[in-house]
């Protein structure tokens, strides 16, 4: 018993303050969802209002065919994982799994049917009679979970759930969140703030910021397509360079642009089509620029402050003419190299144009 | 025999203040009373050695100090495990259900910052029935029961008196339990209404457990507040009907300065002084270990 | 050298401030739990301008704090230089940190000094002395009776006059209850007035036997004790208190229902005259035209005694610590002088020294209050208040409050005093 949830026009204000502003947003049944954005964005507050934690102000959310809006937060067949995990402190692991059951009722048979299956799978069953202050980071956050799906709920909603955990074990646990969410299918809907978690993870990624959605899309889809200057810059790691264009001339079928340095630059004609004169942004991910073989044929020049050398791959810092840093990536240097600048090859289409609203300006064709 | 002798004298060194006022403060009076309570003596003029006579005559023939006995088995389960329900249950509302007005707080903490002597005048003009409130309230409502002279009977003087303790000491123990909650993660309060538990459960099943460190403080204050009640008995009651409400501390109060027999109030006192310290190490010893929150089992 | 010039010089300096302080003031510490501390300050300053020279330094607590403090000042030796003190127990406690007081009196009134008192002070002065011991260990300074009081509106609405037997009682209690008054407003949980009540009551039914009793010449469980202890639990039987009696003080308790009008009568003594001389006194307190005194009824039917009870309310003892012709000076001033007319002003209670009399009369019937006491029911007291024995004392209060709670029939509550003076005997 799963099911897709919906959004529709769901708005949040304290007050006068609006926090989340006209999300709508459908998620499938059996989908991994990750909302994403930098804190203060309304991600967790969305959450919150999924769980029936926060009211909704206007708007409606559908779970399965009905509307849940208003509906107490215990009947909307949903379990949360909470950042803090918050296991009951005075239980021990096998009362904590247990104690929703028990609570509505349900004799102490049927509660051990439901939670020795769940404790099997999550490996707790050596756990189960010790306190939570007894338990690891790690072996908290299963028990969490773990208390979480014995409700069989519909709908799993996890809030921040590995920022409690050192880097190591975040590794970890993510790689399990995976494979579980693989093995019973639910809809899943998470939190975070680490885009590595949330590309890492989710079927979709919801991009938030300042309570909209900003971008709603497949991981590599938003890595490749970004429909914003924000999202370009929230996904991938380093992030992606951004390089002030200015329009020299528009053709019939291309642009000319100026980068730093006084370098003309040739991009496909975008929609819409940008006056001369005005100010865009290229932007090219770091593994997407390249060492100009001639350096001599008006490439754009890069100071480099200093290597960064991981072996497979090796990272340059540096600083274009007009001072905004740039970082490139190259593979599998050979040798280092002292040399104070370098010439870069920009792929046309491999660069992404933003206007100065930071809106994508994709080319026609 | 060597010890290490920089490190011995330093720590005395370091300990000495708080040890000197130990002496001071602590063991030298406890000694004195020990000492005066072998002594018919009125506190003025030289007493007269009587040996262990005060102690055996405490407790083979002074109605009143048994009555204080008896009264103090009334006032510490009662006051202290009504104030802490009912204190629970103030804090629970205040704090987790409703997140009611700080106003209200003060409300109910009010009585505990107001002096005992005003408390028991007001309250003796509430239980009089003779045009005392409660018998007002009797009177018009047709209640009966409440015009009964609660402070004037032997059998009920003392609960009447404890009732008034309960009430002002109520706002003490919700603001402790309200500390407490405050230090309750919000989001396992959450977690339990995800979980659909009801605002009842929460309380006993959740809340309630997790404050153990608050049970265990309001026990030991409870304890010790018992036993150095005086001033509420001394306003309202002034130890009587006939002892009816006698509290030990009262008692000594009684014998040391208006009856000028010291010498037998310091051995009352040394019978009290035993008994904190009986009950103290008890509860620290016996009910501390199942206390103690979170520890290993 | 500029050093030492200085300090030579601050020491000359300070032994001159240090000797004309000497020179000008004695300063005389006083504690007590009396008068009143509004009553003691403008005495003061009566004493102060009437004695140059005298600085006097004054507190006073309630009565029960006030022993604590006392005890805990003589053994610190630290004694105040003049003390009050209830003349029996309290004074005899006290008997060695005191010097004798008559060679003060002698020095000031001359060798007959104690005519100028009352003679029931001067009796009473010297109670539980040991035999042989002749000496005053503290002068009185004020006397009282204790008496019944009647509301004098609520009478007048009751159309009845002050009761003369226990028939008139209960004939009052049950006019006063059916017009919602107390009939007789007491705060039977204060241990004082409950044995202020019984009293009056074996007065009237044996003047003088509880005084041959503290001599050991009647037992306590005589049968004249156990009918005067049978009459207190009738007057609780019979509705003559208010209801809950029992379960309250008579200050503040009684005393705010009395002064709201609500009493019928009430037990109390002379010294309720000084509710007149508070700061805003109630209307029916003001120049004391609500109040008037009666006798205790002939609850017997044996006839009422002529005279009252009554005693020395407070008197004051001088230190043996105390600079004594100072300490002396305050002292008797405080009984006949300028701080004696101060303190007579304020009606706080009646004077131990003969022909004191208030300046200032507000009322006809505040003077003919007074009057009364002084000069019909005062000269009349043979009989102390007081008992002499801190254990009997309370005995009978707890007796007391017994029988009227009905936990002990009259009989064992007597029992419960010859138990207490035996005790106290050996």
């Amino acid at each position: 018993m799963m099911a897709g949830l919906m959004l529709t026009d769901v708005n949040k204000k304290y007050g006068q303050v609006q926090t989340v502003t006209d999300v709508s947003l459908e998620i499938g049944d059996g989908e991994f969802v990750v909302f994403v954005g930098p804190s203060g964005c309304g991600k967790s507050t969305l959450l919150r209002m999924i769980a029936g934690l926060e009211e909704i102000t206007s708007g409606t959310l559908t779970i399965g065919d009905k509307d849940e809006t208003r509906t107490e937060p215990a009947n909307r067949h949903i379990a949360m994982v909470f950042q803090s995990y918050a296991l009951y402190p005075h239980m021990t692991v096998r009362g904590n799994l247990g104690f929703a059951l028990r609570m509505t009722g349900e004799s102490k048979a049927e509660v051990a049917a439901k939670v020795d299956p769940v404790a099997s799978m999550l490996q707790l069953e050596a756990l189960m009679d010790r306190k939570p202050s007894q338990l690891s980071g790690g072996q908290r956050q299963r028990v969490a979970i773990g208390r979480a799906l014995v409700r069989s709920p519909q709908v799993f909603l996890f809030d921040e759930p590995l920022s409690n955990l050192d880097a190591e074990l975040r590794v970890q646990m993510r790689v399990e969140l995976a494979q579980l969410h693989k093995k019973i299918g639910i809809t899943t809907i998470y939190v975070t703030h680490d885009q590595v978690e949330a590309m890492t993870l989710a079927d979709r990624i919801v991009v938030l910021r300042d309570g909209q959605i900003e971008q709603i899309g497949t991981p590599l889809d938003l890595y490749h397509d970004p429909d914003n200057l924000f999202v370009a810059g929230f996904i991938g790691s380093p992030r992606i360079n951004e390089i002030s264009a200015i329009v020299a001339a528009v053709g019939e079928h291309d642009l000319t642009l100026t980068l730093p340095g006084e370098i003309s630059f040739s991009y496909p004609l975008p929609a819409p089509r940008p006056k001369v004169g005005e100010r865009l942004t290229l932007a090219i991910r770091p593994e997407h620029l390249a060492r100009a073989d001639d350096p001599a044929s008006g490439a754009v020049r890069m100071n480099v402050n200093y290597w960064e050398h991981l072996g497979g791959v090796s990272y340059a810092y540096g600083s274009l003419a007009d001072g905004q840093p740039v970082i490139l990536e190259q593979r599998l240097v050979q040798s280092t190299s002292d040399a104070p600048s370098l010439a870069l090859a920009i792929d046309p289409s491999r660069a992404f144009l933003f206007n100065s609203a930071g809106d994508r300006l994709r080319p026609m064709s | 025999m060597r010890f290490p002798a920089h490190t011995g004298t330093q720590g005395l060194t370091f300990l000495l203040p708080a040890l000197v006022l130990f002496a001071i403060f602590v063991l030298y009076p406890a000694f004195y009373i020990f000492y005066a309570g072998l002594f018919e003596w009125d506190g003025i003029n030289q007493g007269v050695f009587v040996g262990l006579g005060n102690f055996h005559q405490i407790f083979t023939d002074d109605g009143p100090f048994w009555i204080a006995m008896r009264n103090a088995l009334y006032w510490a389960p009662l006051t202290i495990v009504i104030q802490m329900v009912l204190g629970f249950l103030i804090a629970f509302l205040l704090e987790i259900r409703t997140r009611m007005v700080p106003v209200f707080r003060a409300l109910f903490y009010l009585p505990a910052i107001v002096s005992p002597v005003v408390i028991g005048i007001v309250w003796q003009r509430i239980y009089n029935p003779f045009g005392g409130l409660l018998s007002d309230i009797g009177i018009a409502t047709g209640l009966r029961f409440l015009t009964f002279s609660f402070l004037a009977n032997t059998q009920t003087a003392i609960f009447a008196v404890i009732v008034v303790n309960i009430w002002q000491w109520m706002g003490f123990s919700m603001l402790m339990y309200i500390a407490g909650m405050k230090g309750i993660s919000r989001e396992v309060l959450e977690a339990a209404r995800l979980d659909g538990i009801t605002t009842r459960q929460t309380a006993v099943h959740v809340v309630w457990p997790m404050l153990r460190h608050v049970h265990l403080t309001l026990v030991l204050l409870g304890v010790i507040g018992t036993l150095q009640t005086f001033p509420l008995i001394y306003i309202m009651t002034k130890g009587g009907p006939n002892h009816a409400t006698e509290m030990l501390p009262n008692y000594i109060f009684q014998q040391g300065f208006i009856l000028q027999n010291m010498g037998y109030a310091s051995a009352l006192s040394v019978v009290l002084l035993v008994l904190s310290l009986g009950l103290s190490v008890f509860q620290v010893k016996v009910l501390g270990a199942r206390f103690s929150f979170g520890g290993p089992a | 050298m500029k050093k030492l010039l200085l300090s030579t010089t601050a020491i000359a300096l300070s032994a001159i401030f240090a000797a004309s302080a000497d020179a000008e003031d004695t300063t005389v510490t006083y504690r007590s739990w009396s008068p009143v501390i509004q009553t003691l300050q403008k005495m003061v300053q009566s004493t102060e301008a009437a004695i140059p020279g005298i600085k006097i330094d004054v507190k006073t607590f309630n009565y029960p704090e006030y022993l604590v403090d006392l005890q805990t000042r003589a053994n610190a030796g630290e004694m105040p230089d003049i003390v009050g003190l209830e003349p029996g127990a309290l004074t005899q406690q006290y008997r060695e940190y005191l010097a004798p007081a008559q060679d003060c009196a002698a020095s000031v009134w001359g060798d007959d000094w104690q005519s100028k008192f009352y003679p029931l002070a001067i009796e009473q002065a010297r109670l539980g002395n040991p035999s042989g011991d002749e000496n005053f260990y503290g002068l009185p300074v004020l006397t009282q009776t204790i008496n019944l009081w009647y509301t004098v509106p609520v009478m007048e609405d009751l159309g009845l006059a002050p009761p003369t037997t226990y028939d008139e009682l209960k004939a009052l209690a049950e006019a006063a209850r059916a017009a919602g008054y107390a009939p007789m407003m007491i705060g039977a949980g204060d241990g004082w007035i409950r044995r202020d009540v019984y009293m009056q009551l074996i007065h009237n039914v044996a003047p003088g036997l509880i005084y041959k009793a503290e001599a050991g010449e009647v037992p306590w469980t005589d049968e004249r004790f156990v009918e005067a202890m049978q009459i207190w639990k009738n007057m609780f039987d019979d509705g003559i208190f208010q209801d809950g009696a029992l379960g309250l003080s008579h200050y503040p308790g009684a005393v705010e229902v009395i002064e709201s009008g609500r009493a019928a009568t009430f037990p109390m003594g002379a010294w309720w005259q000084q509710q007149a001389a508070v700061d805003n006194p109630t209307p029916l307190s003001k120049n004391l035209s609500g109040y008037a005194a009666f006798k205790f009824p002939d609850v017997t039917g044996q006839g009422a005694p002529d005279d009252l009870l009554g005693g020395i309310d407070v008197m004051i003892g001088i230190s043996k610590d105390a600079d004594y012709d100072a300490a002396c000076k305050v002292l008797t001033d405080w009984i006949g002088g300028a701080g004696a007319q101060t303190l007579i002003n304020t009606f706080n209670d009646l004077p131990a020294f003969v022909g004191l009399r208030p300046e200032k009369f507000g009322s006809d019937n505040q003077e003919a209050v007074w009057d009364m006491f002084t000069k019909e029911w005062l000269p009349t007291v043979k009989y102390a208040r007081q008992l002499a024995s801190p254990e009997v004392k309370q005995a009978l209060e707890d007796a007391l409050a017994a029988v009227a709670a009905g936990d002990k029939t009259p009989e064992e509550g007597m029992a419960m005093v010859q138990q207490a003076y035996d005790s106290s005997k050996g």
